[in-house]
């Protein structure tokens, strides 16, 4: 885990840059879930749907949906793939996404529909992953969409 | 004595107005206090302040998060189905003067609570003293005179704004219980009503009007028309049952009847329509508009852009939407209820199909 700007990132798994998600790839299957950054960014989550385990999807197809107190969104495949199994806990709980993003608040694990083809479209290693994740926290700030850290100064006037 | 002694767990200090104070989920966004976003980009600058005590608000509205007797402590209560995180109230400040470029308007609801007029008068001198941006207040009665609300008045804000809710006096009092004391009273109300309709002048107070609570759209009708001949603004809310109020279980008001009581008003209002060019059936409800002008043939081709679908809301300094409060009577994942924005093209066409247009002029 690294820490970066305030997020604690891992860098020894995948990322899908366009959709958010992590990807633990271990052969043929993978477990996918919400990188720490876009959970941060959602908002508190209060509802999830997911299909069940046992359907196929192409990557960029739509396996659910998610929804925060302000956003609602699509969770879309990564890769392509076969669902086989779906975290019931985060079903129940969605804030779990964002009490745990890489570990009980995972989504879905799938087998890989095309391990060699699509895999190349990833961003791993730490050297890229924490470039990618230090320029997305900046154009995440600029959107407005990142809490600003109470400052020494608003501490210090209020101390006064 | 018995021994070991028991642990004593140290009193948490009160977090309570006016050090504290709660935002909407939507402002603490927007002052960075909270990230997040919304479902649609969109400029926001509506920022919506709320009193807080540890004992909360003593009324009992059925429809409300913050009811009394809704279970679960205040600091746990939602309002209008989100959270309201707590912050010092200076710290909030802060960050509004450090944002106020981008603050459209500013918006303090208080509570029914002992405390609330006074802690209301404070944070409201601090802000005054701090922000331009125009400022309102979202009263509750029971605890305002007119000597108040014109002291609220000298201090810099500019609008006020009562949270009657249910139009009549029957579904006002079906859906509310006393407050402690005896102090609910339909009669207070209005009282507040008219005094701050004198004090801040035309078009400068509005009630809010939640369509839902078993009123008829004939009753609604009869309050625009009746706000408009007083310069009151209405400002329409869309019930949406809050988890485990009483009133959890109650529907949420039909799309369509929502739509035409939102267009409805809005030709009212601007386009000056004749009460007896409004069609109703035997219960109450809006089935027509009958022999409509050629002014209000126009807007009903056009649904004048979408505005009658927006927000009703205190404007911004220059008569701007101010106060937007996206998703507040509907959940993301459901279509705008009252959008934060001007329309887009495709939301027209859903909205044309909710109003179900056709049968409305036939």
């Amino acid at each position: 885990m690294k820490r970066i700007k305030n997020f604690d990132i891992r860098t020894d798994i995948s990322y899908d840059t366009a959709g958010g998600y992590w990807l633990d790839i271990d052969g043929t299957t993978a477990r996918i879930g919400m990188s720490p950054l876009v959970q941060e960014t959602s908002g508190a989550f209060v509802a999830i749907r997911m299909e069940n385990t046992g359907r196929s999807f192409a990557k960029g197809e739509s396996f659910g949906s998610v929804e925060a107190e302000k956003h609602v969104g699509q969770l879309i495949m990564p890769l392509s793939g076969t669902i086989t199994a779906v975290n019931e806990k985060v079903l129940e709980n969605p804030a779990l996404i964002n009490k745990d993003p890489y570990g009980k608040g995972w989504l879905i694990e799938i087998e890989l529909a095309k391990p060699e083809d699509e895999q190349n479209n990833l961003l791993s290693g730490e050297t890229e992953v924490s470039a990618w994740f230090e320029s997305e926290i900046t154009r995440y700030k600029e959107k407005g969409w990142l809490a600003d850290p109470v400052t020494e100064m608003q501490n210090t006037q209020r101390d006064n | 004595m018995e021994f070991p002694l028991p642990t004593i767990t140290p009193v948490e200090p009160k977090k309570e107005s006016p050090k504290y104070i709660r935002l909407s989920a939507a402002s603490a966004m927007a002052l960075r206090l909270q990230s997040g976003r919304f479902a649609r980009e969109f400029e926001f600058g509506g920022i919506n302040l709320l009193l807080n005590y540890d004992n909360g608000c003593l009324s009992d509205c059925a429809y409300c998060g913050l009811a009394r007797t809704r279970p679960g402590d205040y600091e746990d209560k939602s309002f209008i189905r989100v959270d309201w995180p707590l912050y010092e109230t200076d710290l909030v400040i802060d960050r509004m003067a450090q944002y106020e470029d981008k603050l459209t308007r500013l918006c303090i609801s208080m509570v029914t609570h002992g405390s609330a007029y006074k802690d209301t008068y404070e944070i409201t001198e601090k802000i005054t003293r701090s922000l331009k941006t125009p400022l309102s207040l979202l009263v509750a009665p029971p605890t305002l005179n007119r000597e108040r609300l014109q002291a609220l008045k000298d201090l810099g804000t500019d609008m006020i704004g009562v949270g009657l809710d249910a139009i009549t006096e029957k579904t006002f009092f079906d859906t509310r219980t006393n407050v402690p004391q005896g102090g609910l009273k339909w009669e207070n109300y209005w009282d507040i009503i008219n005094y701050s309709r004198e004090i801040y002048g035309p078009w400068k107070v509005n009630i809010h009007t939640v369509v839902g609570l078993g009123e008829t759209d004939r009753e609604l009708v009869d309050m625009f028309y009746s706000l408009k001949e007083k310069q009151i603004l209405a400002y329409l809310f869309c019930f949406n049952p809050e988890p485990d109020s009483r009133m959890a279980s109650f529907p949420k008001s039909k799309i369509t009847r929502w739509r035409r009581v939102q267009l409805v008003k809005h030709l009212i209002e601007e386009y000056h329509l004749d009460r007896r060019n409004i069609r109703f059936d035997e219960e109450g409800n809006i089935t027509g508009l009958k022999d409509p002008t050629s002014g209000i043939n126009k807007v009903l081709k056009s649904l004048d852009g979408g505005v009658p679908f927006m927000t009703n809301g205190c404007p911004g300094e220059s008569g701007e939407p101010g106060c937007t409060r996206p998703y507040g009577s509907y959940r993301p994942s459901d279509s705008y209820r009252d959008f934060p924005f001007l329309p887009a093209t495709d939301d027209l066409t859903l909205i044309r199909q909710e109003l179900e247009l056709e049968k409305l002029l036939t």
